[in-house]
């Protein structure tokens, strides 16, 4: 055990690339949930689109021999399955949280289920290659930093790309806008002429979406094979991380890169070995969180119709 | 005032239909496992329907597929088995109940966790046999646990034990790994086995555990490991089901040594890397103890092991040279001769 | 009450309508679920009859069984009531799961060896006290966070959830631990049972009077006056001269006091010992129940009465089919879902007619 090694340049290198890798997921189902949020509707079914993006995102990457068409149909297993919670939480108007609870448990239960009925019991021997890491030319060079950001597989650069993209079209376009405003006042959108249900419906469809990609994540660039709730309470997380980053896609990706690193350097503490009893290694990065809420939590608000069911007024 | 009219009928009808569903069925449950089991009372020397408790899930590769294929087995053999997944510490009691009143005449709680449970429903169930795979629990007087309880104890340490000297004899950097679930009896007297067997042949050796506290997360599992590989940890020994495959992924991406759990995990891992794997043999142990229920007056305390048969180890990979496969083999013997005794060791390191 | 405005009109809107009809769209939309059901039971190779018979029906057919619904249905209405406070002031809780856990831990301080030996009979009265006041403590963490940093309850009870699962999984490893297992010593005093010859107990009894004393402090106390203004416009009810702050803190303590009491119940009555997963599902599933009853206290008592022969059904029918967990899972879901719609589309046939009429 050599405590000097815990600040050398190779560990950092090697916990913060830990840490991208682990954020992944955490960074597409946040964004997708910022999106969703941002125009009321929230994401508690975050965590049963993933299982369904990553089953799916599994089983066709090893039919079809391809991962981006893995990574495809788990995106859009993903959106058609969320599709569900918004037609039962925006058409029907039902409150949110229990759609999404019902939904999370459907997910689970279903995708055992298919899991089962295609391939057996047994599956962790039909594992794929998993997308592999891709150093960009010059900047892969830089010391430590190179190594950490600049040496990771494709959906790593697609998932910064990604959170850029949302924190432009939010920012910057009359889509942004009109997201904004069905979140924020939905009757004035409606009196405005903005189809309320259709971007409620729509930006729900592209949190899937990110919550299949997510998903697919987990398969195809980490594990090779889809295990039973593989998810693992990843959908929650994001859920924080959404409302730590206020909204905001970019600092949703800071959030999570955040959140992935501390959960490696928990890992690392314990190989390092410690007298602490593992559990609270295991809590460490839930305490953080909490801690990073009180401190930066001040004047957190969010939209103000998130979770309300909207109903359009009768003329 | 209407509203709390509205409640009070609400609370009169549940309670009504509660005491109503109740007095009716009062004869029926009070006799209906003997009735449909169709055993002679406080005989208890037929098995015909076998059910089995599993804390996790059947496609875990590990501790409970291990399980549904053994069950399978004795299926085979012409028993009418079942099985209940995921059964989790509030919901323990209501299967094994379940089991009783469906007419199952051996039933089977796959973990230590389940003993407490089972030693309050087997007072109700007399006529029931029920098989514990761990420890009884401690703080209850060996005469007030109920007779038609066999808690068997097997010594998976000793399996644990074997892996931690081929682990010790195989390791280039001195320094191996284990990563564990969470924490239960069989996981702290695993990895506690499997340090000592490390030391035993190579004392110099440093062991690396990290208990990831979820038996899922795969991805995590496969993280875990890595780290571990950068510590330069070359040989890991995962005993936490899924989290555990992901571990396996990363030995085989990574060409690292690792050692399998319960089931024989060989195919898992590319290149042979996956040394040997500890087995544990389910059909045996449940055929075993259908013997011993004929027999008559079952119950009481076993600890089967290496010895027994129903842990074993698979047969080394060609990775593993001869000479050490040799020393490991004679390590073995030693064990099943009981000149080495592993005894298992519950705390916390 | 914006966030359940739909419910409130929804529920408004139904006790509208005749009753005949929303029997009818009720009862369609549970056959609905059934039918599809059906095709995923005829896919495992099972006979549906047989499978609704043994989920639906067996659980109620004699006293032991009806015994393990009310094992689910106590949990399920005390966590349900729980959060339901916390809904009136327009505060999610999501953390029910995380108060059990402490409320169980309570429940086990008191009740095991030593303390409980010294204390008696006296234990388990204690113990639930102690249970209900620790489920308070960690609630009111979120509550405290919400109230000084503004920070979302929604996030800080989800995180306590996960902090308290490792806190309680190193109190059965360590100072706990009785035994080489990672569990407690046996509480001495449980609760005592209703009928002998089935698990149902007193804790039945404690939820269904709490659920009397939650329509009481609602509808007819200045607190509940209250909270329900906060809930309906924060604006209004600090005009009013609400102290907003207080309230939150206030319904969020209230809320993990029941469900503490709910994992004091869950010791005393149930596992007797206090170990990892005590609290189950029940932290989600009693939000399902809050829900599904309208928050309104005799739509939660049967919205938990269904919802516990769902759960102790779907353990039937598992064991009595072959049918895996998981599967029945979907089942479970697929139900509620439906409900739901029938429940959305009764109200939506209501809201016409009374449009029509007027």
């Amino acid at each position: 055990m050599n405590e000097t090694s815990l600040f050398s340049a190779a560990f950092l290198t090697a916990l913060f690339s830990s840490g991208v890798r682990q954020s992944i997921p955490l960074i597409y189902g946040s964004v997708g949930d910022t999106v969703s949020e941002r125009s009321g509707v929230m994401g508690i079914s975050l965590e049963g689109e993933m299982l369904f993006g990553a089953f799916f995102a599994y089983l066709f990457a090893l039919r079809s021999g391809s991962l981006w068409v893995g990574v495809l149909m788990g995106a859009v297993a993903g959106m058609l399955s969320s599709l569900i919670v918004a037609v039962w939480s925006v058409l029907f108007r039902q409150d949110q949280s229990i759609v999404g609870i019902m939904f999370n448990i459907l997910a689970t239960g279903f995708t055992n289920f298919l899991n089962r009925m295609i391939f057996g019991t047994s599956n962790a021997n039909i594992s794929i290659d998993t997308f592999q890491p891709i150093a960009i030319p010059g900047l892969s060079k830089i010391p430590v930093v190179g190594e950490i950001f600049f040496n990771q597989d494709i959906l790593a650069y697609l998932s910064v790309v990604l959170a850029a993209a949302v924190f432009f079209v939010l920012r910057r376009t009359k889509l942004g806008l009109q997201l904004g405003a069905v979140g924020e006042n939905p009757r004035a959108a409606q009196a405005a002429g903005i189809p309320v249900y259709r971007v409620r419906v729509l930006s729900y469809m592209f949190c899937g979406f990110a919550a299949g990609v997510a998903g697919a994540s987990l398969t195809l660039s980490t594990v090779g094979t889809f295990t039973e709730a593989i998810s693992a309470g990843r959908g929650f997380i994001c859920l924080a991380i959404v409302i730590l980053s206020r909204w905001n896609p970019l600092t949703a990706l800071v959030a999570s890169f955040g959140f992935g690193s501390i959960q490696a350097l928990q890992i690392r503490l314990q190989v390092q070995g410690s007298a602490l009893p593992y559990q609270v290694f295991v809590a460490l990065p839930y305490l953080i969180t909490v801690l990073v809420l009180a401190l930066a939590g001040h004047n957190i608000r969010a939209p103000r119709e998130l979770g309300v069911p909207f109903e359009k007024e009768s003329r | 005032m209407k509203r709390i009219f509205s409640l009070a009928m609400a609370l009169v009808l549940t309670l009504g239909l509660m005491t109503a569903c109740g007095s009716s069925g009062d004869t029926t449950s009070s006799n209906g496992s003997s009735a449909e089991s169709g055993a002679a009372a406080g005989e208890r020397t037929t098995v015909t329907k076998i059910a089995v408790l599993l804390p996790g899930s059947i496609t875990d590769e590990s501790w409970n597929q291990t399980a549904y294929e053994g069950l399978q087995q004795i299926e085979a053999m012409g028993y009418e088995t079942a099985y209940t997944e995921n059964v989790g510490s509030n919901d323990m009691e209501a299967v094994f109940r379940s089991y009783c009143e469906d007419g199952f005449d051996f039933v089977i709680g796959h973990g230590a966790q389940y003993g407490d449970a089972c030693c309050r429903v087997a007072v109700d169930y007399p006529d029931v046999n029920f098989f514990i795979t761990g420890n009884a629990p401690e703080d209850v007087p060996a005469e007030e646990l109920p007779e038609n309880i066999m808690f068997a104890d097997y010594r998976e340490c000793e399996g644990a034990y074997v892996c931690g000297v081929v682990a010790g004899l195989m390791t280039e950097s001195g320094k191996v790994g284990y990563v564990g679930g969470g924490n239960n009896t069989t996981q702290q007297s695993d990895k506690n086995a499997f340090i000592e067997g490390v030391a035993s042949v190579n004392p110099e050796a440093e062991v690396k555990s990290v208990i990831t506290g979820t038996f899922d997360d795969s991805a995590l599992g496969k993280e875990t490991a890595i780290a571990m590989m950068e510590e330069g940890v070359d040989v890991i020994l995962q005993t936490c089901d899924h989290t555990g495959l992901g571990v396996l992924e990363a030995c085989s991406e990574n060409g690292i040594y690792c050692l399998g759990y319960t089931t024989d995990q060989s195919t898992l891992v590319s290149d042979g890397l996956c040394l040997t794997s500890m087995l544990i043999d389910i059909p045996t142990m449940i055929s075993s103890q259908i013997d011993l229920i004929k027999a008559g007056g079952y119950g009481g305390q076993t600890f089967p092991g290496l010895h027994d048969g129903v842990v074993s180890m698979s047969a080394f990979s060609d990775k593993v040279p001869a000479e050490v496969a040799e020393q490991v083999n004679a390590i073995i013997d030693q064990i099943k001769s009981g000149e080495l005794v592993i005894t298992p060791n519950y705390s916390e390191t | 009450m914006k966030r359940l405005s739909f419910f409130r009109e929804s529920l408004a809107h139904y006790q509208g309508a005749s009753r005949a009809r929303k029997l009818v769209i009720l009862l369609l939309s549970v056959a609905a679920a059934m039918l599809v059901g059906s095709v995923l039971i005829l896919a495992v190779g099972a006979n549906p009859l047989e499978a609704y018979y043994y989920m639906l029906i067996r659980p109620v057919t004699s006293i032991s069984s009806i015994g393990e619904v009310a094992m689910y249905f106590t949990p399920l209405l005390l966590v349900g009531i729980g959060v339901a406070f916390a809904f009136h002031a327009k505060l999610s809780n999501l953390g029910g799961e995380g108060q059990m856990l402490f409320g169980a831990l309570g429940m086990t301080l008191v009740g095991i060896p030593p303390v409980g030996e010294a204390l008696g009979m006296w234990s388990l009265p204690l113990g639930i006290l102690l249970g209900i006041l620790m489920g308070a403590l960690w609630a009111a963490v979120a509550g405290f966070f919400r109230v000084r940093f503004n920070a979302s309850e929604i996030v800080v009870t989800l995180m306590l959830n996960y902090i308290a699962k490792q806190f309680i999984s190193y109190v059965v490893f360590y100072p706990l631990r009785s035994g080489a297992e990672p569990q407690s010593a046996r509480i001495v005093a449980s609760l005592p049972k209703l009928y002998e010859g089935s698990r149902i107990n007193w804790g039945v009894i404690l939820a269904l009077l709490l659920t009397v004393g939650y329509a009481v402090v609602i509808r007819r106390t200045r607190f509940g006056y209250h909270l329900r203004a906060l809930g309906g416009s924060r604006r209004a009810a600090e005009y009013s001269g609400v102290k907003k702050n207080r309230y939150y803190f206030l319904a969020l303590a209230l809320s993990g006091a029941l469900c503490g009491l709910a994992g004091a119940v869950q010791i005393s009555g149930n596992t007797m010992r206090l170990m990892e997963g005590v609290a189950g599902d029940f932290g989600f599933s009693g939000i399902v129940v809050a829900m599904l009853g309208s928050l309104h206290p005799a739509g939660m008592v049967i919205a938990a009465l269904f919802m516990a022969l769902l759960e102790a059904g779907s353990m039937t029918m598992q064991v009595r089919t072959g049918i895996p967990v998981s599967f029945t899972s979907v089942l479970e879901a697929l139900i509620v879902l439906f409900i739901l719609l029938g429940m959305a589309i009764s109200a939506a046939q209501s809201k016409r007619k009374k449009v029509s009429k007027t």
